[in-house]
C-alpha cells in the first residue's frame, strides 16, 4: 500500500498536468465545427510550414552550439591547469540555471539590441565603430538566448560526468603524451557521450517549447512554432489549429529524441533504450 | 634502453600536511627498484612525483642527466602502469596499445605492426578488437603494461599493478614482468605494500616511512640486516621478547648463556627489544644449545596452517609465534631458540607503541 501511496502524487501531477492537456489537445487538433476533421492540420501546415522550419533550425542550431559549449566548459573543469580559472568558472557557469526564460529574454533585449550595452560598450571602449552596431534582436538573438539559458544546464550534466569519470584514465592519456584537446576529444568525451546526449535532448526540448523568448526578442516573421500557437489561441480563438500545432511540434519534438537515443543506443553496443519526451 | 634515476631531497606536501620529508632515491639505469610500504608512507606520492602528476615544493629529480622536476608528465619519458589499470573503457586493446604511438605521429602500418609484436609479447594475440570489460584481470593488466610498454618508455612506472589479480595470477605475473624489464633493459620503479613481491621484483628495495626513506638496499640486506624495529616488522619479523643488553652482551632467560653482539649492530646498553621471525626461531631440546638466545616459555596454542605447524609461545607475559615441525602440546614447558642471525636487537622506544596493528601482512 505505501509504496503506491508515495507514488500517487507524482502520478496524479503527471496525470492532471500533463496527460490528461496532452490528451485534450491531440483530440481537439482533429475537431472541427463540424464533428472530426483534418482541416486544423491542414491549415497548420498551409500557414506555418516556414515557421515549423525556422523552428527546427533555430532549436538544432541552438542545442548544437549549447553542446559545444556544454563540452567546451566541462572540458576546462576537468583538464585545466590553472586553479583559479578552474575555481571561478566552476562557481560561474551555473548563474543563468537560475533565471527563467522571461526574464533573460528582457534581459537579452536591453543587451543586444541596437542601442543596447553590448553595442555601447564595444563602442565605448572602442573596439567597434559606431556605424557597426546592429540590432541582434532577430533569429540571432533567439540563438543567443537560448544558449546562454541553456548552457548551464547542458554543463552541469556533461561537467558532472567528466567529472565522475576514472581521474586515472585522463593522467595514462598525459602520460603518454596525449595534449589536452586530444584527451578531451580521445578519451573523456566517448566516455561521456551519452551525457551529452541527454543533456542535449533535454535542451532541445525545452527549447521547443518556449514562447517568452522568441515573443520578446524578435517580432519578425518567421516566428517560432510557440508564437503561432499563441497567436491563434489570443487573437484568433482558433484552439483547432493551434492544438494541430502543439500535436505537431510534440511529434517532432519526440520524433527527435527518439532517433537521438536510439543512435546513442546503438552506439553503446546496440543495448536496448527506450526513449522520447515530450 | 633504461636511463638513470635520481630523486634528491624530495619534498612534497598536500596542503599544509607534508607528505615527503627530503627523500633521496637513486636508480641505476636498467635497475628495477620497489619502494615498499604501507599506506600513507609516502610511495604512491614519490611515484607520482616521479610521473609529474604531483608538484614537489623542494628536491630535484633528474632523468639521465636531464632536470625532469618541473617538465610536464608528457616530457619525462617515464610510463606508468597504474593500479587500476585506467584502461579507457571505450577503446579496443590495439587501439588502447597504439595510441601513445598514435600521438608521436607514427603511421597506421607502423603502429599495427607494433601493437602486434606488443600483443605477442604479452600474450594478448587475438584480443587486439576486445573492449576492456570483456577482458580478465590478468588480461587488463597485461594490456595496461602493453600501453606503457609499446612506446618504448626509459623509465617504467609501477603504481601497485598487481594488487587487483588474485594470488595465483600474480605470482606468474611478477616473473614475467621481472624477465620483461630485464629483456628490455627499462629502468623500473615499482610501488608495493606487498613484502614478497618486492623481494621477487627488485633489485633493490626502498622502504618508506611517515615520508623518510627508512632503509634501502638488496632485498637479502635489508632481510638480513633490518637498520630499525619498524623496518624489521615490516619484513616480518613481528615476534617481540624484551631483552637486557650489558657490555656487548644480550641476556635471555636467566641460567642460559647471553650472546656477544656484534659490535657494529649492537643497541646502546639498557632496555631493548628482539626481533624475530616465526620461521628462523625453534623450540630447543633439553639441553640443546644454540649460538644465539634462549627463553622459557609455554605453549599457549597449536595451529596447523599447511606445511608446519605454528605455535604461540608465551615467554614473560608476551607470545611469539614459532614454526615447528610436529605439533607441541598446549601447555608444555619449551625452550625456545632464536640463532644469532636471526635475532635483530633495537633499543627499546618510549612509549613502546605496537605498530603491528597497522602494518598490512604480507603473504
Amino acid at each position: 500500500m505505501l509504496p503506491y501511496l508515495l507514488v500517487a502524487p507524482a502520478l496524479f501531477v503527471v496525470g492532471a498536468f500533463f496527460l490528461v492537456p496532452l490528451g485534450f489537445s491531440v483530440v481537439g487538433a482533429f475537431e472541427g465545427p463540424a464533428g472530426p476533421t483534418l482541416d486544423n492540420l491542414g491549415r497548420a501546415f498551409g500557414l506555418y510550414r516556414t515557421d515549423l522550419l525556422f523552428t527546427l533550425v533555430i532549436v538544432a542550431a541552438s542545442t548544437l552550439l549549447t553542446g559545444l559549449g556544454a563540452i567546451a566548459i566541462g572540458g576546462y573543469l576537468t583538464l585545466g591547469r590553472n586553479r583559479t580559472a578552474v575555481r571561478m568558472l566552476a562557481a560561474m557557469y551555473r548563474w543563468p540555471l537560475f533565471i527563467p526564460f522571461i526574464v533573460a529574454a528582457q534581459a537579452m533585449r536591453g543587451f543586444i539590441g541596437q542601442n543596447g550595452l553590448m553595442n555601447n560598450t564595444l563602442i565605448w571602449i572602442g573596439l567597434m565603430p559606431q556605424e557597426w552596431a546592429q540590432s541582434f534582436l532577430d533569429w540571432r538573438g533567439i540563438v543567443i538566448t537560448f544558449v546562454w539559458k541553456q548552457l548551464p544546464f547542458a554543463t552541469l550534466l556533461v561537467a558532472g560526468a567528466m567529472a565522475a569519470l576514472d581521474r586515472s584514465g585522463i593522467e595514462a592519456a598525459q602520460n603518454l603524451g596525449a595534449g589536452r584537446l586530444r584527451i578531451l576529444l580521445g578519451i573523456v568525451l566517448p566516455q561521456v557521450a551519452r551525457n551529452v546526449m541527454v543533456a542535449l535532448v533535454l535542451s532541445f526540448v525545452t527549447m521547443m517549447s518556449v514562447l517568452s523568448v522568441p515573443l520578446m526578442i524578435s517580432g519578425q516573421s518567421p516566428t517560432m512554432l510557440t508564437v503561432a500557437m499563441a497567436w491563434r489561441i489570443n487573437s484568433l480563438g482558433d484552439y483547432g489549429t493551434a492544438n494541430a500545432l502543439g500535436l505537431v511540434s510534440c511529434v517532432l519534438t519526440g520524433l527527435v529524441a527518439w532517433i537521438w537515443l536510439r543512435q546513442a543506443a546503438q552506439e553503446r553496443g546496440g543495448r536496448g533504450q527506450g526513449g522520447g519526451a515530450t | 634502453m633504461g636511463v638513470s634515476v635520481e630523486v634528491e631531497d624530495l619534498t612534497v606536501s598536500y596542503g599544509a600536511t607534508p607528505v615527503l620529508h627530503r627523500v633521496s632515491v637513486a636508480v641505476g639505469a636498467g635497475e628495477f627498484v620497489a619502494l615498499l610500504g604501507p599506506s600513507g608512507c609516502g610511495k604512491t606520492t614519490l611515484l607520482r612525483s616521479i610521473a609529474g602528476f604531483v608538484k614537489p615544493s623542494g628536491g630535484v629529480i633528474r632523468a639521465g642527466t636531464r632536470d625532469i622536476t618541473h617538465a610536464p608528465p608528457e616530457r619525462r619519458g617515464a610510463a606508468m602502469v597504474f593500479q587500476s589499470y585506467a584502461l579507457w573503457p571505450h577503446m579496443s586493446v590495439a587501439k588502447t596499445i597504439g595510441y601513445g604511438l598514435a600521438i608521436r605521429g607514427w603511421d597506421k602500418a607502423r603502429i599495427a605492426a607494433r601493437v602486434e609484436e606488443m600483443l605477442r609479447l604479452l600474450r594478448l594475440e587475438g584480443l587486439g578488437a576486445r573492449l576492456p570489460a570483456q577482458l580478465s584481470g590478468g588480461q587488463r593488466q597485461r594490456v595496461a603494461l602493453g600501453r606503457a610498454l609499446a612506446v618504448d618508455p626509459e623509465i617504467l612506472l609501477l603504481d601497485e599493478p598487481m594488487s587487483n589479480l588474485d594470488a595465483r595470477v600474480r605470482e606468474g605475473v611478477r616473473h614475467e614482468l621481472r624477465a620483461l624489464q630485464r629483456d628490455l633493459g627499462i629502468t623500473a620503479i615499482h610501488v608495493t605494500h606487498d613484502r614478497e613481491e618486492a623481494m621477487i621484483l627488485a633489485d633493490r628495495i626502498v622502504i618508506l616511512h611517515e615520508g623518510r626513506v627508512a632503509q634501502h638496499g638488496s632485498p637479502e640486506d635489508l632481510w638480513a640486516r633490518p637498520a630499525s624495529a619498524y623496518v624489521a616488522d615490516f619484513l616480518g619479523a613481528t615476534n617481540r621478547l624484551p631483552v637486557r643488553v650489558r657490555d656487548g652482551m644480550a641476556e635471555g632467560a636467566e641460567g642460559e648463556p647471553p650472546l656477544r653482539l656484534d659490535p657494529g649492530r649492537a643497541p646502546p646498553a639498557g632496555a631493548s627489544t628482539l626481533h624475530f621471525r616465526p620461521e628462523e626461531a625453534r623450540l630447543l631440546a633439553p639441553g640443546e644449545g644454540i649460538d644465539g638466545l634462549v627463553f622459557h616459555g609455554t605453549v599457549a596454542l597449536s595451529a596447523y596452517p599447511g606445511g608446519r605447524w605454528r605455535a604461540a609461545i608465551r615467554v614473560a607475559g608476551q607470545e611469539v609465534l614459532v614454526d615447528v615441525p610436529e605439533r607441541v602440546a598446549q601447555g608444555a614447558a619449551v625452550r625456545l631458540g632464536i640463532p644469532a642471525a636471526a635475532a635483530h636487537l633495537f633499543a627499546a622506544t618510549e612509549p613502546q607503541q605496537d605498530r603491528r596493528a597497522e602494518v598490512t601482512p604480507a603473504h
